[in-house]
């Protein structure tokens, strides 16, 4: 390296030429760091907006990539394709009881362990307010062991207004491990009619239990 | 670079102009008023690392305290209200009190010497971004006495927990933002300094390396600065003005707070490390007498790890439900940032590769901040990996990890620095024996407290509880062991630094016989109060 044996100290022999000139640089040096300060201090409202503009933003690109806003579902693995069993779906209603009840899709045939969605759908008839509740059975009984039921009417009071149609969705899934000899099943619900004192005290299963 | 400079005899002429600004304002080394009214570049460069040594031992009290309660399961020493409130100001005071004033104080001390500038391009400027932290800290440092306590929802201050606490967490605000103003300031007078104030011929290419990283990380600031100062404020208005930005209740999305947040807080932990790096840059060449491998590869990927640093966001919230996608793209922009990191570790190694080199005590703590920080940045890798995080997440495996980056690779790049620079600034020498004493202890003792916790983290302790099940007590007390080792080992630095100011041995103009940038090379040391008054020319 080549340097020569000056060191700061020694830097301040003067020069009147030499401040002049000093002096006017100096300006020229003030004004080209006051135009650098406006041009960093920009930066701050534009980051500001660019933190403001952020949902719009992360709408904008999902929505362009195709990226969803929620996770890929997993697969089910739980599911056997090497058979379909056939349901059947029944509906009855309790004598006297004026509501039409009747399954939208009265079959289906799906692999065990896969989820499935039918709908029943019920008509209140009569020309005043009435509460009804459902109950299933299975045909051949051993099947309902294996028919999983995720989301369903029955059990609870249904009330219907004056003329109202409602439907009402059945999720479930036959078990993989159901027995091979089994290739059917029918889902049957009846509606009966909920007395107008029993829906009052809206009696459940835990207190017919309890009665004598 | 700086070894091929040379001084310009027909430049060396007094300015004037100059001289009478100095004379209005610096009343004189002597005067007390000095460190309200100085705008010398030295003064405030010495006041900012003075704060930041006082706020390193305030954060690191705090840190015992948090050591001393993990010390066995159960509650001994502090409440959980309070353990929260240390771990979160802890953390805020080491990031903003501790770290980033030190580096802003090698910034104002060297970067002017470095370029051959004679001042920072906005002296009042720079006094005023000092005096800013005051209030900060007094902010911070109050907001435990009201009622309610220090904000408690650590330092990431999510929301609800942050919209939930009290008067502590308006304070901790009010202190950001203020910081957040300071940096700003900080940031631009370093910029045009940079930009404009370099000696004729010093083009940015041939600038010392911790000119560039702190040029780098300037912008960093002035870009992310002001989006933590728009979550925050966000979250004052949810708290006070009735919004609901994050409010869940209100129709808001905590997850917004985050993403906003980290968008500040990625690039952040890169403007904690960017100067050390440049630190090291300089140190390593200089005791291994050869210049810096690969200046330009150097220049190169600190500026990738800066534009990288804006997207990898993500990887601090993978498990806050983002889409697949998100997570994919998050892992590989995180483990991108490996490979310009990894450049800079390997020209290091280079650099040392058949030096002829000599472990002096800023050499041994460069050393230690390779193969430490390496580790961190191992970690991190496997962090990255969606999977690994998800476990991983909130355990003391990531506390480990930003320690492992922050402690030997931050920390220990400014003790590196003050070793370094401190017969330059002072004229004398720090003691060399008690130099690596302070090294050997950090080193272990640092080991003993944060390797243990990455077996803590993996066998599945949260980070940020006062209180813990029995199987990983064992592990916690060797880890509180080790820190109380570390926090006290600190006090030989400041012995060392105190009694090398006062009585140290007397300091030659060039120190280190293979530093080469211009502060070593044309100034005598102690350095005047005033230097390149005149620019040298630069050939």
């Amino acid at each position: 390296m080549s340097m020569s044996t000056n060191n700061g100290a020694s830097l301040d022999s003067n020069g009147m030429a030499g401040a002049l000139v000093q002096a006017v640089d100096r300006t020229e040096v003030e004004r080209n760091n006051r135009i650098m300060l406006y041009k960093l201090l920009l930066i701050v409202p534009v980051m500001l907006f660019f933190c403001a503009s952020m949902v719009p933003l992360y709408k904008q690109i999902c929505k362009v990539l195709g990226i969803t806003a929620t996770r890929a579902m997993a697969e089910n693995t739980q599911v056997d394709t090497s058979r379909l069993i056939a349901i059947d779906f029944v509906a009855n209603l309790n004598t006297n009881f004026a509501w039409n009840f009747v399954p939208v899709e009265k079959h289906v045939d799906v692999n065990p362990g896969a989820k499935m969605t039918i709908n029943y759908r019920v008509t209140n008839t009569l020309p005043y307010a009435t509460t009804g509740r459902a109950v299933p059975s299975f045909a051949p009984i051993e099947g309902g062991l294996y028919f999983n039921k995720i989301e369903c009417f029955c059990f609870s009071n249904q009330t219907l207004q004056a003329g109202e149609t409602r439907d009402m969705p059945v999720t479930f899934y036959v078990a993989a491990n159901i027995p091979k000899d089994i290739g059917a099943i029918a889902l049957s619900y009846t509606f009966f009619r909920v007395n107008d004192s029993e829906a009052a005290t809206n009696l459940s299963a835990g207190n017919l239990k309890k009665a004598p | 670079m700086a070894s091929t400079t040379t001084l310009d005899d027909a430049t060396s002429h007094h300015d004037t102009h100059n001289e009478a600004h100095a004379d209005a304002h610096d009343h004189g080394p002597g005067s007390w008023t000095r460190i309200f009214t100085t705008t010398n570049h030295k003064d405030i460069g010495s006041m900012y690392l003075w704060f930041s040594l006082f706020m390193f031992f305030v954060g690191g009290g705090m840190a015992l305290l948090i050591r001393a309660e993990l010390f066995q399961p159960g509650l001994q020493i502090v409440q959980p209200e309070v353990f929260n409130s240390l771990t979160t100001v802890h953390a805020l005071i080491m990031i903003f009190g501790a770290v980033m004033p030190a580096f802003t104080g090698f910034a104002n001390w060297l970067i002017p010497m470095q370029i051959g500038a004679a001042d920072m391009a906005f002296p009042r400027m720079n006094n005023w971004s000092f005096w800013l932290m005051i209030p900060a800290a007094i902010l911070l440092f109050a907001s435990f006495a009201v009622p309610g306590g220090a904000a408690g929802s650590g330092w990431t201050l999510y929301p609800p927990l942050s919209i939930q606490g009290g008067l502590g967490v308006d304070m901790t605000i009010l202190a950001i933002h203020i910081l957040g103003a300071s940096s700003i300031m900080g940031s631009i007078n370093i910029i045009t300094t940079l930009l404009n104030l370099r000696a004729p011929g010093m083009t940015l290419m041939k600038m010392p390396m911790f000119c560039w990283t702190w040029l780098i990380t300037a912008y960093l600031m002035i870009a992310v600065m002001p989006v933590l100062a728009g979550a925050i404020t966000m979250l004052l208005t949810d708290r006070h003005f009735g919004t609901s930005f994050f409010n869940a209740a209100g129709g808001g999305d905590p997850t917004m707070f985050m993403h906003i947040f980290w968008f500040f807080g990625h690039p952040e932990v890169y403007i904690l490390i960017l100067p050390a790096f440049g630190i090291v840059s300089q140190i390593i060449p200089t005791f291994s007498r050869k210049p810096l491998f690969g200046y330009a590869s150097m220049v190169y990927a600190t500026a990738s790890i800066a534009l990288l640093s804006f997207i990898v966001w993500g990887h601090h919230m993978f498990t806050v439900g983002m889409p697949a996608q998100g997570q994919l793209f998050f892992m590989y922009a995180t483990m991108l940032i490996a490979v310009p990191t990894g450049v800079k570790i390997f020209n290091w190694i280079a650099t040392m590769w058949r030096g002829s080199l000599s472990f002096e005590t800023p050499m041994l703590f460069c050393i230690g901040f390779l193969c430490m920080f390496t580790l961190g940045g191992f970690s991190g890798l496997v962090l990255a990996v969606v999977p690994v995080d998800i476990t991983l997440h909130n355990t003391y495996y990531v506390v480990a990890h930003f320690h492992y980056v922050l402690f030997p690779g931050a920390i220990w790049g400014l003790m590196a620095g003050v070793y370094f620079w401190l017969p330059k600034f002072t004229g004398r020498m720090y003691n060399e024996t008690l130099g690596k004493w302070h090294f050997w202890l950090s080193a272990i003792s640092f080991n003993i407290t944060f390797f243990p916790q990455h077996f803590l983290g993996l066998a599945g302790m949260p980070r940020r509880i006062p209180d813990y099940a029995l199987q990983f007590a064992e592990w916690n007390m060797v880890s509180s062991i080790g820190a109380f080792i570390l926090g006290f080992s600190q006090l030989l630095f400041v012995w060392n630094v105190v009694s090398c100011i006062r009585s140290g041995a007397k300091a030659e103009a060039k120190q280190w016989e293979g530093a080469e940038s211009l502060e070593w090379t044309h100034l005598p040391s102690p350095v005047p109060y005033h230097t390149f008054e005149t620019a040298p020319i630069v050939k």
